[in-house]
């Protein structure tokens, strides 16, 4: 029992902020805008709220910070990607370079390997649920996490009501789908494209700040270990709708889990590593295979 | 006191004077055709009077007052609203969410407006909106599975809901069939009765002559004529568009009756789309040498998938093809370019021409023989002098040798992919929509050219929507319908009318024995 409560426990430690991080960045993906910068914007959030809580020992701050950061990342995006018409993959990558530099200096200025909150415990902001904690695989799942964690499992709802009932869901879908229908109308499709960029710059910033202050309360650098990149192959397996996108995500952290778990009962740890990575491409071309198996098409027109 | 008045209106693109002081005016309630070639600047004109595009000079007056639209949205708060001839639709959304694009009803809790969109009442409003009109269309279908003339009369409601009082149609009967034409135009009539000011686009004269009240007619951005219908006549119409006396269509004489030899073999083809259904449904037909074989058909009713397969863009499901007794199911494009195939595609800048490479390199794409090209290493001499030569005999107008693609009118760029493929001696020739976008006087040519390449015992699959091409080309004509060929008729003895109804899927009376 207690092996798989400790697994259960460790899927849901990963699936959290990853959750959040697809959640956010399925906007961008309906919007027609291929975000990969979501890496570097949750590293900013993780960086921003250890900084800001190192710094002011306000929790609130940190919090406050670490969304800026990543909206002002998200900003930065969209004004190259979006107004400027820039190519989105060179920026995203610019992005995904510029923090761990920039995290990496003001380290190296302060002389900090790693910045650790001594004033913080993660204890403080982890809410037990009484009785349903202790039940057995639901416990682990429900009880004694933060409240970002929670905050992911609510996105659920949030991303498919805003998306599928709301007007600006809809706006959003159909900018994506067919932006000259939406111009022809005279909608501004770069505001939704903006706007969609910065729900997910939103959610990449708490999703950080719960990788490191929540989790660990301390950072290091590159600690959100391409959970961005795992992100986005989850948007793209469950092509943004919210409800298999989550499915995927939750796939995703069961293989980490499981790996974190065996890495620990073996020698060859750090192969075991390496598995959720393997695993994330054989389901993303199991899962484009599957999406185009009617597909016929020769050249590069193909989609 | 007119409704719309242009005065002296110019755009211009850089150097290029796409509307030259275009002087316009449109009364109230009536039906204005504008007519003119491709490329003449009716849509620029157009799109200047619907906020698209803001003119470089001149003014526009609605009921005598200057306006300045620099959005869609200023010309609609004008009553202005415009059908565009690619529809801007979103396909996977239902019919009342796209009517309601932009203008979407939502729920009110007590008088505060909350962002959630009130499904019902939508549905409810587009209902009563159809009925209004007595349009056919149920508004909860999507409109991924709706048939194209169905998706214009959604683009016609997304208007009407707008309140508009002046309705753009640009080519709206392009894409539709002979019926579902006279329907629209049965439609625009009664829309003007009550009320409605129509300006319609288009370059078909019959249905100019056929419901507008008055016409203008632009040639390279100038107008060149404005009359009332009761005035003027087809041919007086034709003339002012090309500015010289045009043939309409050109005759297809000369040639020797086709053989009985069979040449190329299609026989049940079948194929799916992305989505997995099935576009076409066992497709058989057989070209014979000598002949030139028209496939008819109602756009989207699998002659892109149809054309795709047989240039080797698109893998079929089952069934098999062959030329000349050899079989050719699924062959590359190279693979039928040796089987002396030649292939004018549907989308002339999508799969015949690079747009951004230079006219020599377009000119050997796909041919690189000896001549050209020795162990892998062009001879860039060769292929310019091979080039300029095809510029001679076919008479591509081109203002730069050494420059790209991007330089050329539609039909001059047609004519360099004539050129490649007439010039690598096919015996086969598969041409879709190969007058698309082009002028009237490469039009000319391009039949002829096809007509010549017929009478020397070559065979040719012309695909077109334009059902005038097909009958007066074609020796034999398969009219396609929902992924099949459900009739083959002889152009010469059948009418524009049974073929019509063949496009819409049923078999006239007339043609019922033959069967």
């Amino acid at each position: 029992m207690g092996a798989i409560n400790s697994i259960v426990y460790e899927t849901v430690v990963y699936l959290g902020p990853v959750l959040l991080c697809v959640l956010g960045g399925l906007f961008a993906y309906k919007a027609n805008v291929l975000n990969i910068a979501l890496e570097g914007m949750m590293l900013m959030g993780a960086f921003m709220s250890v900084l800001t809580a190192y710094k002011t020992e306000n929790l609130l701050l940190s919090y406050l910070a670490a969304v800026a950061a990543a909206m002002a990342l998200g900003l930065v995006f969209s004004f190259f990607g979006v107004k400027m018409k820039g190519n989105v993959i060179v920026i995203g990558l610019a992005i995904n370079m510029l923090v761990p530099a920039v995290a990496g200096f003001i380290m190296k200025v302060m002389n900090l390997p790693t910045i650790t909150l001594s004033w913080f415990s993660t204890k403080s902001i982890q809410l037990n649920i009484p009785v349903i904690g202790d039940i057995p695989i639901i416990g682990p799942i429900l009880s004694g996490h933060p409240p970002i964690t929670y905050l992911s499992y609510l996105m659920i709802l949030i991303a498919a009501v805003v998306l599928y009932k709301t007007r600006f869901g809809v706006y959003v879908r159909v900018t994506g789908e067919n932006e000259d229908a939406a111009v022809s109308l005279g909608l501004k499709t770069n505001l939704y494209k903006t706007a969609a960029i910065l729900i997910g710059a939103f959610c990449c910033g708490l999703a950080g700040a719960n990788i490191s202050m929540e989790r660990l309360s301390l950072f290091t650098n590159n600690m959100t270990a391409s959970r961005g990149f795992i992100a986005i192959a989850a948007i793209y397996c469950g092509r943004g709708k919210p409800i298999p996108c989550t499915l995927y995500t939750i796939l995703f952290a069961v293989i980490n889990a499981l790996a974190e778990y065996f890495s620990l009962q073996v020698s060859a740890s750090l192969l075991l590593k390496a598995v959720p990575y393997f695993a994330m491409v054989a389901v993303l071309s199991i899962a484009s295979a599957v999406n185009r198996r009617n597909a016929a098409d020769r050249g590069a027109f193909a989609d | 006191m007119s409704l719309i008045r242009v005065v002296d209106l110019t755009k211009k693109f850089g150097e290029f004077t796409a509307n030259d002081h275009i002087n316009l005016t449109v009364e109230k309630q009536e039906i204005k055709g504008i007519v003119g070639e491709n490329g003449a600047g009716k849509s620029t004109l157009m799109n200047m009077l619907y906020g698209m595009l803001q003119p470089t000079s001149g003014k526009i007056c609605i009921n005598d007052e200057e306006v300045k639209f620099n959005s869609p949205q200023d010309a609609m708060a004008h009553g202005i609203g415009m059908v565009h001839q690619h529809f801007k639709q979103v396909p996977s959304l239902t019919v009342y969410e796209n009517i309601l694009l932009g203008a979407e009803v939502t729920k009110k809790c007590g008088s505060i407006k909350t962002p959630f969109i009130d499904t019902k009442e939508e549905i409810a409003r587009i209902r009563a909106l159809i009925e209004t009109y007595h349009f056919q269309l149920d508004p909860m279908e999507t409109v991924a599975n709706l048939s194209v003339g169905q998706c214009q009369q959604v683009e016609i409601l997304k208007m009407l809901y707008r309140n508009v009082d002046i309705l753009i149609l640009d080519e709206p009967t392009a894409v539709l069939t002979p019926q579902e034409v006279d329907w629209l135009m049965e439609n625009l009539k009664s829309l003007a009765k009550s009320g409605k000011t129509i300006i319609l686009i288009t370059h078909k004269l019959r249905e100019v002559m056929a419901v507008c009240d008055s016409i203008a007619v632009i040639r390279h951005g100038v107008v060149v004529g404005e009359t009332r219908k009761a005035d003027t006549s087809e041919k007086e119409l034709a003339q002012m568009m090309v500015g010289r006396d045009v043939v309409l269509t050109v005759s297809n004489e000369g040639g020797q009756a086709p053989s009985d030899d069979v040449i190329y073999r299609v026989d049940n083809v079948h194929a799916v789309n992305e989505a997995g259904a099935e576009v076409l449904h066992g497709v058989s037909f057989r070209v014979k040498k000598g002949e030139i074989y028209g496939i008819a058909g109602v756009e989207g009713n699998g002659q892109s998938e149809l054309v795709r397969i047989l240039t080797g863009m698109l893998l079929l499901k089952e069934g098999h093809v062959s030329i000349n007794g050899e079989d050719i199911t699924n062959s590359w494009p190279h693979e039928l370019r040796q089987k002396k195939i030649g292939i004018i595609p549907e989308d002339r800048y999508r799969d015949g021409l690079c747009r951004d490479m230079s006219l020599d390199d377009n000119a050997v794409a796909g041919y690189f023989t000896e001549d050209v090209c020795r162990r892998g290493i062009l001879n860039r001499k060769a292929m310019h002098k091979k080039f300029m030569g095809q510029v001679d005999k076919y008479d591509i107008r081109i203002s730069d040798e050494y420059g790209n693609v991007s330089q050329l009118s539609g039909g001059n760029a047609q004519k360099v992919i004539i050129a490649r493929e007439f010039e690598s001696c096919p015996t086969m020739l598969i041409a879709s929509q190969p007058t698309r976008g082009v002028d009237v006087g490469s039009i000319e040519y391009i039949h002829q050219s096809l007509i010549d390449f017929r009478n020397a015992g070559n065979s040719v699959l012309l695909v077109s929507s334009e059902l005038t091409e097909i009958m007066s080309l074609s020796d034999r004509v398969g009219v396609m319908y929902k992924g099949n060929i459900i009739f083959e008729v002889d152009p010469k003895t059948t009418s524009v009318a049974d073929i019509g109804l063949l496009m819409a899927g049923t078999v006239p009376e007339s043609l019922r024995d033959k069967a």
